[in-house]
């Protein structure tokens, strides 16, 4: 009994001191002059604890009142913050100093990068609010910095997983050669039909949920002039079955070209095909309607740049060669996605609703002559 | 259509086995595209925290490791790397190759395959000797410690015993040794724990030698140092404590009742020195002593 | 016993004797030698449960400034090691430069110069700085035997 009293009291007794250096360093601190974007602040309630430390009432990330109260910070940690805060300031300072300086449009990108990579409200920022829908007034990927930090964050797990599923559902040889993965495309349908939810590549998705067009969404990280470049978006189904050649062959689901996007706003949905008459519609959305008896069916999205060169085709017929396509028109292939979908009983419906003629029903069959 | 055009013979049938049984179609062509390597384990769900680098706190292999001043490598930069570079810099250096293996001149067809020759007047390679620039100052590098314990092949306790011992003198964690092989004449069987042997870097390493050669070397009667014929002619300096030397480290003095028995042990220390001279001259700076005549160095010029 | 008291409400714990999965009495432990009771006490301190601290649990704000003291401090480290080895260029150049010069100057001299240290000790006396030093730092009289 008297032995907790004294451990509570000697935590008492640390958090006083902590809290003492609090009240000492509790000047406003300001980044370096040259950063001038509202993202690079710390949202209000969080930013005195941050810079200043962890005060009285416990540190405003908890929010169980009990865990607040328990909560102590680690001694010394406000004083060794200071220090270091000054001394990655004055970093900061000497490289605003160069970019000023800078021409070269590339090692701007790298200056302005890292000029605010060390400082600690970018950091919680970019930490701890939604990095994908992001909120422009703590995650702005028009600043190269926040771009960055996204790009690590993408690369450490979601590039990896694309690649995954890419290579294991053999998209890649299968659709086009290989894939250098530039930007992060990320796929939903958001409509009454769909999940309200970001597609994870591979997922096996219900005819149901895939009836109207997805939501793409297109994040560049790259020190690109977003404003003049132009996408291009297509849908590729290389699973449909070709009789006549005892094979299979592409079809074109889904095309869009003359795409412009921007850091921030860079979803393509059905409001801005809508409201955009500068988007080309390659060829309109035609579903997934499966065969029954058949394996998956992969759904391919492939996003290119165009080089700012406008593609103002339009494409009757379904079938498709991805690889001529893409040769012809120089696009340059930034980033994929792929869905699967399989024969389910609401196929018909979809076939319904868009007219589409009665699928096929394939049986086995023992064949004549042996299979090579 | 597609895998016809691009991969000739390997067309994806559609009439194949291979639909029926439910597997997916595709090329059987292997892949030659990876661009991007993948990491399973950071894809994996489990234990998300060990995906985090070591260095960040919310990993649990995180330890914090500059908690305080390291003297020792302070000392090495501020006074000893200059001195060191001063006293091995000379004009007009250049490479000088070692020994290496040697092609056989072919007079025999059994030449063919067969493996190089020795080199001239060596049994096995050695080293090129580089010049000495500002860029590769001799530092220590490591400090490796044996301790192989013949008794344990009785009592293995002992063994037992003499990892504590290195742990309680170094404070990183000692692997156990075993015999590799059964020696009758020693009653020694492939298998049995014959002590401990550790590796000591960094901070670890510094601390252990200051303690030696501020505290448990000097106190060693009679003690006159390192052999200066030590070494194993690549920069590495070997030496030995005896079971009543290594009694003197403060962990084990301060705690005589716990270790009625200590054991010797073996040092290993690693050098980037080139040769075992310039070793010696680094490892005098921290204070280890040195006797005896050094091959090279006439008696009246030998340095205490 | 502290465990068990915690367990038992107050007032209750000098009546009741014996409580069921509970064990109240110390369990008698078989009576080992002193040697194997060394033995367990070294195990239990190389035991990897005593090398595992409990795991830092940081509020989000510290978690951050903690990785800004990281930060800061590896880039101070970095200007230092930069720092230093620019030192150490310099001076490399100029003992290049310095031995040229004897060179020109004085072909006997600049051989004395340029010649392989080998056996070159620092002084035993030599020690690495303390916070504290003793009173006597060098002991200047100190003449060594060898002639």
């Amino acid at each position: 009994m008297l032995r907790s009293n004294i451990l509570k009291s000697s935590k008492r007794l640390l958090a006083t001191t902590a809290e003492q250096s609090t009240v000492n360093s509790n000047t406003e601190k300001t980044w370096s002059s040259g950063s001038k974007s509202d993202s690079f602040k710390a949202g209000k309630n969080y930013r005195e604890a941050l810079l200043n430390g962890v005060p009285k009432n416990g540190p405003p990330s908890l929010r169980s009142r009990k865990y607040k109260l328990r909560y102590t910070s680690p001694v010394g940690i406000n004083e060794a913050f200071d220090e270091a805060y000054e001394f990655l300031k004055t970093k900061s300072q000497n490289k605003y100093e160069l970019l000023s300086k800078e021409t070269d449009s590339d090692k701007q990108h790298q200056l302005k990068i890292e000029a605010e990579i060390n400082n600690p409200e970018v950091k919680f920022n970019f930490e701890f609010n939604e990095k994908l829908e992001n909120d422009q007034r703590y995650i702005d990927y028009t600043q190269p910095v926040y771009r960055e930090l996204k790009k690590k964050h993408w690369e450490n797990y979601g590039q990896m997983l694309l690649m995954q599923r890419l290579e294991s559902l053999a998209v890649i040889p299968d659709t086009l050669a290989t894939l250098e993965p530039k930007a992060e495309v990320s796929l939903k349908f958001s409509n009454h039909t769909g999940v309200n939810r970001w597609i994870e590549p591979g997922m096996l998705l219900s005819s149901n949920s895939t009836t109207y067009s997805p939501t793409i969404k297109i994040q560049e990280f790259d020190n690109v002039d977003i404003s003049n470049e132009l996408y291009t978006v297509l849908i590729v189904n290389p699973d449909v079955p070709d009789i006549e050649k005892n094979s299979y062959k592409t079809q074109l689901q889904w095309g869009l070209s003359n795409v412009k996007l921007d850091f921030n706003d860079n979803v393509i949905s059905p409001k801005k095909l809508l409201e955009d008459k500068s988007i080309n519609e390659i060829i309109d959305y035609s579903p997934p309607v499966p065969e029954k008896n058949l394996p998956n069916q992969r759904f391919v999205t492939w996003v290119f740049r165009q080089n700012n060169v406008q593609l103002n085709e339009k494409i009757s017929t379904r079938d498709f060669d991805i690889r001529e396509f893409v040769e012809q028109k120089k696009l340059l292939p930034i980033g994929a996605h792929v869905w699967r979908s399989s024969w389910d009983l609401n196929v018909a419906n979809v076939r319904d609703l868009y007219g589409l003629p009665n699928g096929t029903v394939f049986q086995k069959v023992r064949g004549k002559h042996p299979l090579n | 259509m597609l895998a016809t055009k691009t991969f000739g013979s390997s067309i994806r049938l559609f009439s194949s086995s291979v639909v029926v049984s439910g597997k997916p179609g595709c090329s059987i062509v292997k892949p030659v595209h990876h661009r991007i390597k993948i990491d399973k384990n950071k894809l994996s769900p489990r234990f998300p925290e060990l995906n985090l680098p070591k260095t960040d706190i919310r990993n649990p292999a995180f330890r914090p490791t500059a908690t305080h001043q390291d003297r020792v490598q302070e000392y090495y930069h501020n006074s000893v790397e200059s001195d060191l570079l001063l006293i091995n810099v000379q004009e007009g250096e250049f490479t000088q190759s070692g020994k290496k293996r040697r092609e056989w001149d072919g007079s025999s067809p059994y030449h063919l395959n067969r493996p190089l020759r020795k080199p001239k007047g060596s049994d096995t390679e050695t080293i090129d000797i580089k010049p000495h620039t500002h860029k590769n100052i001799p530092q220590i590098e490591a400090i490796h410690i044996n301790c192989y314990v013949e008794q344990a092949k009785d009592n293995s306790n002992h063994a037992l015993t003499s990892l504590t011992q290195l742990q309680q003198i170094t404070g990183v964690k000692p692997k156990p040794i075993f015999a590799k092989t059964n020696v009758i004449h020693w009653r020694v069987r492939a298998g049995f724990q014959m002590g401990a042997s550790a590796t000591l870097k960094g901070r670890p390493m510094h601390q252990f030698l200051s303690t030696l050669t501020e505290v448990v070397l000097p106190r060693i009667r009679e003690y006159k140092g390192i052999s200066n014929k030590s070494g194993d002619t690549t920069g590495n300096i070997q030496f030995g404590l005896t079971p009543d030397d290594v009694r003197y480290f403060p962990e084990i003095e301060s705690n005589q009742d716990l270790w009625p028995k200590t054991f010797g042990m073996h040092f290993n220390i690693v050098t980037s020195a080139q040769t075992d001279s310039e070793a010696r001259t680094l490892l005098s700076a921290f204070g280890l002593p040195f006797h005896g005549s050094e091959k090279g160095v006439k008696p009246e010029n030998i340095e205490y | 016993m502290n465990t068990i008291n915690s367990k038992i409400p107050k007032f209750q714990s000098s009546i009741i004797q014996q409580i069921r999965g509970i064990r109240t009495k110390k369990s008698r432990v078989a009576t080992v030698s002193t040697g194997t009771q060394r033995v367990i006490t070294q195990l239990s301190v190389i035991s990897g449960r005593k090398k595992y601290p409990r795991l830092l649990k940081l509020s989000n704000e510290d978690r951050i400034r903690h990785e800004t003291i990281n930060k800061a401090w590896s880039l101070y480290q970095k200007d230092l090691r930069n720092e230093r080895n620019e030192q150490l260029e310099l001076q490399y150049n100029s003992i290049l430069n310095a031995l040229n010069d004897l060179k020109q100057v004085d072909i006997e001299l600049f051989k004395v110069a340029n010649k392989k240290e080998k056996g070159k000790r620092f002084p035993i006396d030599l020690r690495i700085p303390v916070d504290f030093p003793a009173n006597k730092v060098w002991h200047y009289e100190v003449k060594s035997n060898k002639k």
